[in-house]
């Protein structure tokens, strides 16, 4: 009983948790559930600045004998709604498969919260077609200075940017040439492949 | 945000309230038809308003107020820290204007009271205790002590100063908190609290705005505590007789909220009154107009209201933040939708609901129709609250910080059932016209012992949606109902209106608390289920094939 592959399913609000349910009926021992934004892609709402949706991000760690037949859970969960659909992809857990040629990158960045949007806005000028933001804290430091006792931890955004291969490193470019990020530790960039990539729901 | 399900969303909050609306006036409670019409394009307009109002507010308010909030705490120096939220706070406020209005009013009433003088006392004591607010968060001073040491210092002062006081007091804080400075507040206390590191930050995310109304209605105690103090004598002689005609005034007025200097309510009462008999005019065009004449001032009044705002982020921006381009222009796209929102809602919600719900009130509180006042005020509670604006960023906002386990529906219900309750209390009241203290104390003790045993995230939720729940859409429509009520069944519409505004303040913190409680239990039974499962789990992999499983099962 090996975990080999996490299971990423990027959903519209709501309805990763039915579809949680739906797969520890088939077998899976849980999951977690993560909300985040993303900004459609379309240029008129962008302009008008309400282009954004809330999305769910479901992870399920899953054995290699359940990838299968997870995976086809997902995609054939039904999804009513074009505002709802999403994507699904897994990325690997163990060191085995890691050398497969896979045909999607994840670009993941994580800044100080506040710059999800220009890095977003970066990245779809160099060809991503969507990403999201989910909010998160830092750690801080063990030697960071506590006030009042309290440590001060910066908040964080993290960006998951979903690429072809060969966009990916001119999105990636496109990120770290962005002038707002030229401070001194502002931020990382890394990147993961990704594989059994598949959009879910009704397309938009 | 998604504007399109915004939009559905608010229409789903507002059009029950039509329909109970319509109901009433096909069945016990006919009204002319212009107050009809009106009310139903004013509530068309409240729809689109509060929409764009709550995109404005999630692009621009929430990300500038915590970012702001964050960027505080990180220079790590206290009295700047305070001493920015304290100047924060009073010039936000001191620009609300219902708040002016409420002055005026008083000064008109009272005479004993200026409307200056209220303006800076409900400001000065709404920042100090939003600073307050923050400090604890900083130096970690339990919610629970602060909550139950202001406000019972405040109801040992209401206790000793006339009853028409301590409504003043409630309304002022009601008046300044408005779906303005609300969720600026409770941004500020996010971002504060982000930037704490612990597993407990999240259960100091709420509670600044329910300290911070503490703070107005303790403030205008004390005003009113030393200047009855003072001209005890005087005072006591001066309002007896001008009490019945000054506090109906009084009320009515503050229902009046943004729109009104009191001729101004007068007018809008008498227009709707005398445009029965003369029928040449069609009562949409007449809606329509009147919409269109409302529209200009609630313009000014917003923008009045919201630049210190755009002033205050500006400067934070020069000084502090820094953001990069691409949220600078999400940030003043989401100010201009925030404007246009605000405009639009109280608009509608100025010249449709308030005539509608008077003459609703008037009708009902006849004593033959008495009997529906109750069961229609829990009804009407229940669903106007969930037709505030800042009811719905609350909301929106305790769901992102529980991510997405405390549900914006379960709260909403939890607030209305609390509403519901405290407004067919003050209704019951109104027919029988016992003290509101009867119902008032033990509502407010039971809220300050539940504190206790309440999980802390829920006390300070619980404490900022009593102060949320008193906005706008319950000012303009369920206060007309219980003062309409009041006069035709000879209550004092002073008394009875601050009843209503204080239980619609005490009872949410109560029904939210005991959905804490109850959210806690059930968590704890299912943390246990999970333990059990994965142990079992565990066992069950270790016997198979020796391997530990991973960490899959937690969520």
């Amino acid at each position: 009983m090996t975990y080999t592959a996490i299971i990423y399913a990027v959903v519209g609000h709501g309805i990763a948790e039915k579809m949680a349910a739906d797969l520890r009926q088939k077998g899976s021992l849980g999951g977690t559930i993560l909300v985040g934004r993303e900004t459609r892609d379309s240029v008129f709402l962008r302009f008008l600045s309400i282009a954004d949706a809330e999305r769910d991000i479901l992870l399920t760690l899953v054995t290699e004998e359940q990838l299968e037949p997870m995976l086809n859970a997902v995609r054939s969960y039904p999804i009513a709604h074009a505002r709802d659909a999403g994507i699904v992809f897994t990325i690997r857990t163990g060191g085995s498969n890691m050398t497969q040629e896979t045909d999607h990158e994840l670009i993941s960045v994580i800044v100080n919260r506040g710059y999800a949007d220009d890095i977003m806005e970066a990245a779809r000028t160099a060809g991503a077609r969507g990403g999201t933001i989910l909010h998160a804290r830092g750690t801080g430091k063990p030697d960071d200075e506590k006030f009042f006792g309290i440590t001060i931890v910066p908040e964080k955004e993290q960006v998951l940017i979903l690429a072809e291969r060969d966009k990916a490193p001119a999105i990636r470019e496109a990120i770290e040439q962005l002038p707002c990020l030229d401070t001194p530790g502002i931020g990382i960039l890394y990147t993961m492949p990704v594989e059994h990539f598949a959009q879910l729901g009704p397309s938009t | 945000m998604n504007l399109k399900q915004k939009l559905s969303e608010t229409a789903l909050a507002i059009v029950p309230v039509v329909i109970i609306i319509i109901a009433l006036h096909v069945t016990i409670a006919p009204i002319s038809v212009t107050t009809l019409v009106s009310f139903i394009a004013g509530a068309v307009v409240v729809i689109f308003g509060l929409g764009i109002f709550l995109a404005g507010v999630d692009l621009a308010i929430v990300p500038s107020g915590s970012l702001i909030g964050a960027a505080l705490t990180r220079t790590r120096n206290l009295p700047a820290i305070l001493l920015s939220v304290f100047a924060a706070g009073f010039i936000i406020t001191l620009a609300e204007p219902n708040l002016k209005v409420q002055g005026d009013l008083v000064e008109s009433v009272t005479g004993v009271i200026g409307s200056m003088s209220l303006v800076i006392a409900v400001s000065a004591g709404l920042a100090l205790f939003l600073a307050l607010g923050m400090g604890r968060i900083l130096l970690q001073i339990p919610y629970k002590l602060i909550i139950v040491l202001s406000y019972g210092t405040v109801l040992l002062l209401a206790s000793r100063v006339s009853p028409m006081f301590v409504a003043i007091a409630f309304d002022s804080s009601g008046a300044a908190t408005g779906p303005l400075t609300v969720p600026f507040f409770i941004a500020l206390g996010l971002g504060v609290s982000s930037v704490r590191g612990g597993k407990k930050a999240d259960d100091d995310s709420f509670g600044t705005t329910g300290i911070a109304a503490i703070g107005a209605i303790f403030a205008m105690t004390v005003l009113a505590f030393a200047l009855s103090g003072g001209a005890e004598s005087s005072g006591a002689s001066s309002s007896t007789p001008t009490a019945e005609v000054a506090s109906k005034t009084a009320v009515v007025s503050q229902a009046d909220a943004l729109d009104a200097t009191p001729d101004g309510a007068q007018d809008g009462a008498a227009g709707s009154a005398d445009s029965g008999p003369e029928q040449s005019t069609s009562p949409f065009r007449e809606a329509f107009s009147a919409l269109l004449a409302a529209l200009p001032r609630q313009a000014k009044n917003v923008t009045i209201a919201l630049a210190p705002l755009a002033v205050l982020i500006a400067l934070f921006q020069k000084v502090l933040l820094r953001m990069p381009p691409a949220q600078i222009r999400r940030i003043v796209a989401g100010l201009l939708y925030t404007w246009i929102g605000l405009v639009l809602f109280f608009t509608g919600a100025n010249t449709g609901f308030i005539p509608a719900g008077t003459e609703i009130g008037v009708v009902l509180g006849e004593p033959s129709r008495q009997w529906i006042l109750v069961p229609l005020g829990c009804v009407l509670g229940a669903l106007i609250v969930c037709a505030e604006p800042a009811m719905w960023v609350l909301t929106a906002q305790v769901e992102e910080v529980s991510a997405g386990n405390i549900r914006k529906p379960v709260l909403l219900a939890a607030v209305a059932i609390g509403v519901a309750c405290g407004v067919g209390l003050s209704m019951w009241r109104v027919i029988e016209g016992f003290s509101v203290w009867y119902l008032f104390a033990p509502a407010f003790l039971l809220a300050m012992a539940l504190t206790f045993v309440t999980p802390k995230l829920f006390v300070s939720i619980a404490f900022d949606s009593g102060s949320v729940a008193t906005g706008p859409v319950s000012s303009t429509l369920i206060l007309p109902v219980t003062l309409g009520a009041a006069l035709s069944s000879g209550g004092n519409p002073a008394t009875d209106g601050f009843g209503l505004i204080a239980m619609i303040a005490v009872t949410p913190p109560i029904s939210i608390q005991i959905l804490g409680i109850i959210f806690h239990a059930k968590e704890r039974k299912a943390q246990r289920r999970r333990e059990a499962a994965t142990k079992q789990a565990a066992q069950a992999a270790i016997h198979t094939d020796g391997t530990h499983p991973a960490e899959g099962g937690s969520k």
